[in-house]
């Protein structure tokens, strides 16, 4: 499979020269244009903007949901053309199959030899080893996204895209899926391209944010932060990118 | 949120009113019916009483065939009546369910299609019958022709419906996870789409007894509608009536039998 080992430091996704318009009502919309960056095997990636700037439309080109008009995506140097396994992605909406249980929706897909073990131990990091036989409209939002992450981890992806996928969860459910996907990445040591629109949130989770500008979406900024885990969000290296990334959203 | 060990309770197996409901209306009817014979409300000739009804019912079903007129047919009709509305769901279910999912995916095929289908559906099943008399001839085929073209319509449509109305995600997801076309068709579009898959079917069977009763009322020797019409020429009201039972009965169970069986899929067991 497509493990990623953890001194890793080949460009894992390359985006090139990315151009993508949609027609709405005859009316050609410029969604995102030239968007150029790349992202190290095992690097978090923080895609920040304010709403309409194509931060989805870029992750689902990336994830292979809909192609380019100009440009490419490259991972590990080979062009993108479909969704796959090694490209797995956190939605923001609930997107569990209803008619599989937990453990199953973990499971689908899997050669049924090895899959029994592999989720059961994938339960057990995510925190739902007791809640295998659940169906997913029996557990919270928080959980829902827990079995989600779980879904595409199992299948040891090389990179993981997540679309705002917090978003809809309560402050304290959404601190603990932060402390979560900050543990399980220092583990396993894929690389992340997390999409957001609150930058506390990005400079929490993120060796790298991209600040994209609205319509057409361009790449405004690039931001590393450089600072050490765990973060503390009052610390002033924390406030100061924070205050930052606001001032370049305010820009424009 | 749930701990461990809650059980999902479904709504609809409250054991008291899930027991008496369904019979309301059913005994109301009987009720009716014998208030309005024991009154004379209409001269027994129109109205047999209900227990008159019994008897014929009790010889069809139980006497020696041949005893009298209608004795003992029940099973040979009721077996020849089952056999086509078997054939003729199965053949609308085996053409409806991937014709509907394929149009309500592809917009190419749904405009192939829908003007021709939507066309054929304003027709009335009843005027297909002198074509299907020439075609088929009296019998079996011509039952089986009325049955599926009937049948067939609500289950493409609810298929149709169901893949249409497939979220999108579910797809995407699939695809992510690995998936290709042929099994993400079976194992995400078709779990996904099962509620309305379930409707058309059921709806498709339900249409299917209204038609088999057409096909037979053209002079097939045996089956319920053939029975149904027989007593008509012989002014047998009784029989009529006993027919008319028989068939909601028949009807009904066979349309809990296709809900068990559908049931023993997890995707219709958990939506």
């Amino acid at each position: 499979m497509t493990s990623v080992s953890p001194d890793n430091h080949a460009p894992c996704l390359a985006v090139e020269g990315l151009t993508k318009a949609f027609r709405v009502r005859g009316v050609l919309i410029k969604a995102l244009e030239d968007i150029s960056f790349s992202l190290a095997g095992g690097e978090v990636l923080g895609l920040l903007g304010p709403s309409g700037c194509g931060k989805t439309t870029l992750l689902n080109l990336v994830a292979g949901f809909l192609s380019p008009d100009a440009g490419r995506v490259l991972m590990r140097g080979r062009p993108v053309e479909r969704p796959g396994p090694e490209r797995g992605v956190v939605f923001q909406e609930d997107a569990l199959f209803p008619w599989l249980t937990v453990a199953e929706n973990v499971g689908f897909g899997l050669d049924a030899g090895q899959a029994r073990e592999r989720v059961a131990r994938m339960l057990e990091r995510v925190g739902l080893a007791d809640y295998g036989h659940y169906l997913p409209r029996a557990i919270s939002g928080g959980m829902k996204q827990r079995v989600a992450l779980a879904r595409v981890l199992v299948r040891e992806p090389a990179l993981l895209l997540m679309d705002e996928p917090f978003a809809a969860l309560d402050a304290q459910t959404r601190a603990g899926m932060h402390e979560l996907l900050i543990s399980l990445q220092q583990q396993l040591r894929q690389s992340v391209v997390f999409v957001t629109h609150d930058p506390e949130e990005a400079v929490k989770l993120a060796d790298r944010v991209l600040v994209l500008s609205p319509s057409p979406g361009r790449l405004r900024r690039e931001l590393v932060v450089d600072l050490p885990r765990p973060r503390q969000v009052d610390a002033p290296g924390f406030l100061h990118l924070k205050r930052a990334i606001h001032a370049s959203l305010a820009a424009g | 949120m749930a701990s461990p060990g809650t059980n999902q309770r479904d709504p609809d197996s409250r054991p008291a009113t899930a027991l008496v409901l369904p019979w309301l209306l059913p005994a109301g009817g009987l009720g009716f019916w014998f208030l309005a014979s024991a009154v004379d409300l209409l001269p027994s000739y129109l109205l047999p009483s209900p227990a008159q009804v019994f008897h014929a019912a009790w010889a069809y079903v139980f006497a020696p065939v041949d005893s009298a007129p209608f004795a003992g047919r029940f099973l040979a009709d009721a077996k020849a009546s089952l056999g086509r509305v078997a054939g003729g769901f199965g053949l609308a279910a085996l053409l409806g369910l991937p014709l509907g999912l394929i149009s309500g995916r592809l917009a190419a095929m749904r405009l192939f299609l829908d003007t021709f289908l939507n066309g054929l559906r304003a027709v009335p099943g009843i005027a297909w019958l002198p074509l299907a008399l020439v075609w088929f001839g009296i019998g079996l085929k011509t039952t089986v022709f009325l049955v599926a073209q009937a049948a067939f319509f609500p289950i493409y449509l609810g298929a149709a419906a169901g893949a249409r109305q497939v979220n999108p995600l579910f797809l995407r997801a699939g695809a992510m996870l690995g998936l290709g076309r042929a099994r993400l068709v079976c194992t995400v579009l078709v779990p996904a789409a099962m509620p309305h898959l379930v409707t058309g079917l059921r709806l498709g069977l339900g249409i299917a007894f209204a038609y088999l009763v057409l096909g037979e009322l053209t002079g097939v020797p045996d089956g319920l509608g053939a029975v149904i019409m027989d007593a008509r020429l012989l002014g047998r009201v009784d029989i009529i009536i006993m027919g008319i039972i028989i068939i909601a009965a028949i009807g009904r169970l066979c349309d809990l039998g296709l809900l068990w069986g559908l049931k023993l899929l997890k995707s219709v067991r958990r939506q």
